[in-house]
């Protein structure tokens, strides 16, 4: 328990950080049925302009408000390549992505910034309040991602987003009742890719430096947030969907957490997260006892001696 | 009103699967005109429809709706006066939202959206009073997801969300196609009784003959991309499914062969 303890907290506070990630990627994924892999790359980007605006000297709350801005433009890049220049999604996501990578390392004139003689948001909501360091960074985290959540919650209840909801649920027929799918996706990806560069200059001021790298994996750890979120919380409504996110990505990091104190390496985590999200995404097909797929998995006993049919 | 001038359509252009669609085909439709448009497969009906409203654009010939020129419109730029029903219930919903959100998105049919609240209080109870005289319930279920309804509620809530805001021209391709006989049947009346009462210039597509000559004051049959037939008044309320065989039979100078509609 003395053990847990710790641990526990400590993947509230990443689970908040990266909470946002997970949002943004709710967003793209699950509300516009977009696959974004933008996030790779705008990540990073809101690290590196995080970090770069605060090591020059910029107030860091406002620096990060930048950090988020700069993953709004850069998901609209992505919708504009995808809507305008009729590019697959997939494929305007890897451009972007891969281009982004030259752009990180141009904000940051190297591939790493440290911060380590400035003031974070975290320093300075800590200074203010005068709390512990970690109970700071989950307070200041959660306050965020709380306002995030209701924000998101009235923004997609309202004209436009119920327009944008249409355009992931049914494209055709929000296009047939006069709305510009191509401006809704745009909306979307920019608003998604937007929290996701605030949680990379989040993350940053945290950990305390950005890394070109540091978006390796991303999209693959907001995925099993959003999984493991709704596989544990079942609800519904725009709302508790969101709020469900942040909590599967609070389980994520636990989970993380403890694979590495039960001795395993972090090299092996981009793989043991991968193989969570397929087996997450895999299982209901595996319980559907119809599926076609089962016909590969026939030496998974399910019935003792069953007659093989045809 | 609905102007179609000399509209041509090939799909595939140059290949081996090229297929005209419609030659050259023209047709004006009058204000308060419910049309019943049929034709055997092929003979580019939902074309029509689709090219009417927007899909695609045309190889030659022009559309035109309430005197402008729509030809080169968007299908989202054109949506404000155009509403439709399609014949696949799961193309006119959207399965995660909920019935009211449905209601809302469709009374604010081609025109901008805002920053307001788009289900309110007042709006739920007109929503209310919309769906109240289906008499199947959907105004207890508001809130309901669309993906938990039947294809026939479906198909009901589409022709509600249609009239909720009066388009100019309302095009239904094969609306009941999809549905068993008996919910058919209740789709059918309905849509008769709504665009009766909001006095739509419709254009329906139907397979079924009966339809075409039960409901619509005008009948247009269609073959190869062409119309055959365009009869309407006291003219269409004397023929019979026999009769229009024979049409067809005499103007497309070939046997009818789909005996489905026999059957219907």
């Amino acid at each position: 328990m003395s053990a847990f303890f710790p641990i526990g907290t400590q993947a509230i506070d990443e689970g908040l950080l990266y909470g946002f990630v997970a949002l943004g990627v709710w967003i793209t994924f699950r509300v516009l049925d977009f696959p974004d892999l933008t996030v790779e790359g705008t990540f990073p980007l809101g690290g590196a302009v995080a970090a770069v605006l605060i090591a020059a000297g910029l107030n860091p709350f406002l620096a990060t408000a930048v950090a988020g801005g700069a993953g709004l433009l850069a998901g609209l890049c992505t919708g504009y390549i995808n809507t305008k220049l009729h590019i697959n999604a997939l494929l305007a996501g890897i451009l972007m992505m891969s281009g982004l990578y030259s752009v990180n390392l141009a904000v940051m004139g190297r591939s790493n910034v440290a911060l380590l003689d400035v003031s974070s948001v975290f320093d300075l909501t800590q200074h203010a309040l005068g709390t512990d360091k970690l109970l700071n960074s989950i307070l200041f985290c959660g306050v965020l991602a709380l306002a995030v959540v209701l924000l998101f919650t009235w923004f997609l209840h309202t004209h436009l987003g119920l327009a944008l909801r249409a355009t992931g649920d049914n494209e055709q027929m929000i296009r047939g009742l006069g709305v510009n799918t191509d401006a809704m996706k745009m909306i979307g990806l920019s608003l998604g890719n937007g929290l996701v560069a605030l949680s990379g200059g989040l993350v940053a001021q945290a950990q305390g430096f950005a890394d070109v790298g540091m978006g390796l994996g991303m999209i693959v750890a907001g995925l099993a947030s959003i999984i493991l979120g709704e596989a544990l919380v079942r609800v519904r409504g725009v709302g508790p969907a969101m709020a469900a996110v942040v909590f599967g990505s609070f389980v994520y990091r636990l989970i993380i957490a403890l694979a590495l104190r039960a001795g395993l390496g972090p090299s092996n985590l981009k793989l043991v997260t991968a193989a969570l999200v397929l087996i997450a995404l895999s299982v209901p097909l595996l319980q559907d006892r119809t599926s076609p797929l089962l016909k590969h998995f026939h030496w998974i006993p399910r019935h003792v001696a069953r007659p093989v049919a045809d | 009103m609905l102007l179609v001038q000399s509209l041509t359509k090939t799909f595939f252009p140059g290949t081996v699967d090229e297929v005209v669609a419609l030659r050259e085909l023209s047709l004006a439709v009058q204000p308060g005109e419910f049309v019943t448009l049929i034709g055997s497969n092929g003979a580019g009906k939902s074309t029509l429809l689709n090219a009417i409203a927007g899909v695609f654009r045309c190889d030659s010939g022009r559309i035109s709706l309430n005197g402008e020129d729509v030809t080169s419109q968007a299908e989202h730029r054109r949506a404000g006066s155009i509403a439709r029903v399609y014949q696949d219930p799961k193309l006119g919903t959207a399965p995660g939202m909920s019935i009211e959100e449905h209601l809302a998105m469709a009374a604010l049919r081609g025109q901008p959206r805002s920053l307001a609240r788009g289900v309110t209080n007042a709006a739920r109870e007109r929503f209310c009073a919309e769906l109240e005289p289906l008499g199947i319930g959907l105004d207890q279920r508001l809130k309901a997801p669309v993906g938990t309804l039947s294809g026939g509620q479906r198909q009901a809530l589409t022709l509600i969300m249609a009239a909720i805001k009066k388009p100019s021209l309302l095009l239904l391709d094969e609306h009941t196609a999809s549905l068993d006989p008996k919910t058919a049947a209740r789709i059918i009346e309905l849509t008769d009784s709504v665009v009766r009462e909001h006095e739509l210039t419709t254009l329906m597509v139907t397979h079924n003959m009966e339809h075409a000559l039960r409901y619509g004051s005008r009948l247009v049959m269609m073959h190869q991309g062409r119309v055959v037939l365009d009869v309407s008044g006291a003219e269409k309320a004397r023929y019979t499914v026999l009769d229009l065989i024979a049409a067809f039979e005499r103007q497309a100078g070939e046997k009818f062969v789909d005996d489905t509609v026999l059957l219907t």
